[in-house]
């Protein structure tokens, strides 16, 4: 009789594929990737492109005893229509192509900004946890120090200090990138850490170093592959933290900033009462992409951490 | 025990210099002419002193002439005393400031914090109990839309509905246009009222990580073997659930109080600001953003230090809770 034998990574496939939510999430990630990368072919106007209008709309505002003629050049607030899928925003733009090319920029500086967390996080953390003794003392301390200054704070206060400086908006979305991505790399140093400390008295780690093993071998062949399964549950659940992150930064008007589109700063229109109460495909359509890309994070990264358990019931 | 504490509390303090140090530095890494700008706007204000006056007392309340460190250790030296300054912003001592706001944050926090205890716990164990059933998964789907929502855009949906099309609340502020002639008691609700929407914001936001925690735990205790043994002894199964499970459920769920005393103190930054509800996080808001580096450096290191005091105040509640825990 053939006897049906799973490999550890095929039972985790196994189990992953098998897990609704996680392939929920990984149905709408897919929709989302495709929208904001492939989206830009779709679509016949540029993310800066402004529309002007046909006709002159021509507009009484009476004021006090005085009565002006508003006329509009640009289409803005124009409401969907088959030309503009999701209508104009309020400086003529089509929103929907700014949707596309916003998204692009959250999913893209999402990922930089994990991939530099994993970096740091990941050496500082097996270096302390390996090392051991006063090197772990001290740079255990100074994750302390960096876990202690509150993050949105910092972020506004550094925002803000471009704004004085006026720095040009792609400068500033290399910026925001560095500065995210440096702060927060301290859970997974602490994770990384933890994870070597107890790796580290096992018997294939005396083996190895009987051996006479590299140290910098040691912690990249031996240790640090035991600990990518849980940096994967981090890296998917932080890729959608950081686009909230992201996308609030951007809400406050201190994030990307225009010309550049970003979800969070589509958002930032809401701020005017008047645009949030009367034109609702201007606001609506960008908060929904960001919460459901965040979702789809977030269901992927719980269906990993299901199937990455080791303790789960085989069922 | 008083070893441990004393620890504890040098190494608190010494992070804490640090991140002084740190928060600091980064003040005065701001464009030098920033000074004087504020200096001169700040003597354009009604009733305000010179441009001189205030630019040495500027320079002098936060040792420019000196270099970062001794300009730092300056600046730490009042703070000891109390002494944070004056607020650019709000044209008052640091600390009067703070004592004004301080009770509109601590009471929308203290609210949707119990709120979000109490929804949470009891779903995270219902979900745990019914491991893998449908119950399970809509708890953590709600979970997991709780947590993804961005705090933003649910508040402006929430103000649109209610606000807009409902017109049930006020679309911001922190008392009505009448709020004046209201008796003492109905000034009260007004407050509250006007609560009620951040409130629900706060809470639907923050309570998907809380039922996560709860059930993950719940899960971990209910696999233990203390737990089957109950059973088989046959304990009724809410004895097994209320009094043996749940205790240790409560273990972790300290460390997480623990890590909310900032949440609980320093204001919900966001949720305050969209709905301009007058406390901590809203006026730190404002201060940031219009470079007031008293009120925003004062703000930092108050964070930190719930931050620090939460960690501490966790560890010190896990030992007095849990006589397996020792500290040394």
């Amino acid at each position: 009789m053939e006897k049906n034998v799973l490999s550890p990574k095929m039972l985790i496939r196994k189990r992953l594929f098998r897990n609704k939510l996680a392939m929920t999430g990984m149905f709408l990630l897919t929709l989302i990737f495709l929208f904001t990368f492939l989206g830009s072919i779709l679509t016949p106007y540029g993310e800066t492109e402004v529309f002007r209008t046909t006709e002159t709309k021509e507009q009484e505002v009476a004021k006090a005893e005085c009565k002006y003629k508003v006329i509009s050049v640009n289409s803005v607030y124009e409401p969907p229509s088959s030309k503009h899928l999701l209508g104009t925003d309020g400086n003529g733009m089509d929103i929907l192509t700014r949707l596309i090319y916003g998204g692009r920029i959250s999913l893209l500086l999402s990922i930089s900004v994990v991939a530099m967390e994993l970096l740091i996080g990941t050496v500082i953390g097996s270096i302390a946890g390996y090392l051991g003794k006063w090197v772990d003392a001290l740079f255990m301390r100074f994750v302390d120090i960096i876990n202690c200054i509150p993050s949105l704070p910092l972020y506004i206060i550094l925002g803000s200090i471009m704004d004085y400086y006026k720095l040009d908006g792609g400068i500033r979305i290399c910026m925001l990138c560095l500065i995210l991505g440096l702060f927060r790399w301290s859970a997974v140093a602490r994770i990384v850490r933890g994870q070597i400390l107890s790796l580290r008295e096992q018997e294939f780690i005396v083996a190895a170093k009987a051996a006479g093993i590299k140290t910098r071998h040691c912690i990249g062949r031996h240790l640090i592959p035991n600990v990518i399964p849980q940096l994967i549950i981090i890296a998917t659940m932080d890729l959608g933290n950081v686009i909230l992150s992201e996308a609030t930064l951007s809400f406050l008007g201190l994030g990307v900033k225009y010309p550049y589109a970003s979800w969070g700063n589509m958002l930032h229109t809401v701020n005017n009462i008047y645009v949030m109460t009367n034109y609702w495909f201007v606001w609506i359509p960008a908060g929904t992409l960001i919460f459901l890309t965040v979702l789809g994070f977030h269901f992927v990264g719980d269906g990993l951490r299901e199937a990455l358990d080791p303790k789960r019931k085989h069922t | 025990m008083k070893k441990f504490l004393f620890k504890r509390l040098l190494q608190s303090f010494l992070i804490l210099f640090f991140v002084g140090l740190l928060i600091y530095s980064m003040m005065r890494l701001l464009p030098s002419s920033y000074v004087e700008t504020r200096a001169r706007t700040l003597s354009q204000q009604p009733g305000a002193k010179s441009y001189d006056e205030w630019l040495v007392q500027l320079k002098a309340a936060y040792g420019l002439e000196q270099g970062i460190l001794p300009g730092y250790l300056h600046w730490l030296g009042n703070a000891l005393q109390g002494d944070f300054g004056d607020s650019w912003q709000w044209n008052k001592p640091v600390i009067t400031k703070f004592q004004e706001v301080i009770g509109y944050s601590i009471f929308l926090a203290a609210t949707a914090f119990i709120l979000e205890i109490f929804l949470s716990i009891p779903a995270g164990i219902l979900a745990a109990r019914r491991q893998y059933s449908k119950l399970d998964h809509t708890i953590t789907v709600v979970a997991l839309i709780g947590i993804s929502l961005p705090s933003f855009f649910f508040a402006t949906i929430l103000k649109y509905l209610f606000s807009v099309k409902l017109g049930w609340f006020d679309l911001y502020g922190i008392v009505g246009r009448m709020h004046e002639q209201y008796s003492p008691f109905k000034q009260f609700l007004d407050v509250a009222e006007h609560m009620l929407l951040p409130i629900l914001t706060l809470t639907i936001t923050n309570i998907g990580s809380l039922i996560r925690f709860t059930r993950t735990n719940m899960l971990e205790v209910l696999h233990s073997d203390f737990i089957r043994t109950a059973r088989a002894n046959g304990l009724p199964e809410h004895k097994v659930i209320y009094q043996h499970a749940f205790r240790n459920t409560l273990l972790p769920l300290i460390t997480v109080l623990g890590s909310s005393l900032p949440e609980l103190f320093g204001g919900a930054l966001i949720t305050e600001t969209l709905f301009q509800i007058p406390g901590i996080g809203y006026t730190a808001y404002q201060s940031m953003v219009n470079g007031d580096i008293p009120f925003s450096m004062f703000y930092m290191l108050f964070l930190a230090v719930l931050t620090l005091l939460g960690n501490l105040l966790a560890d010190i509640l896990y030992a007095a809770v849990d006589p397996r825990v020792q500290m040394v």
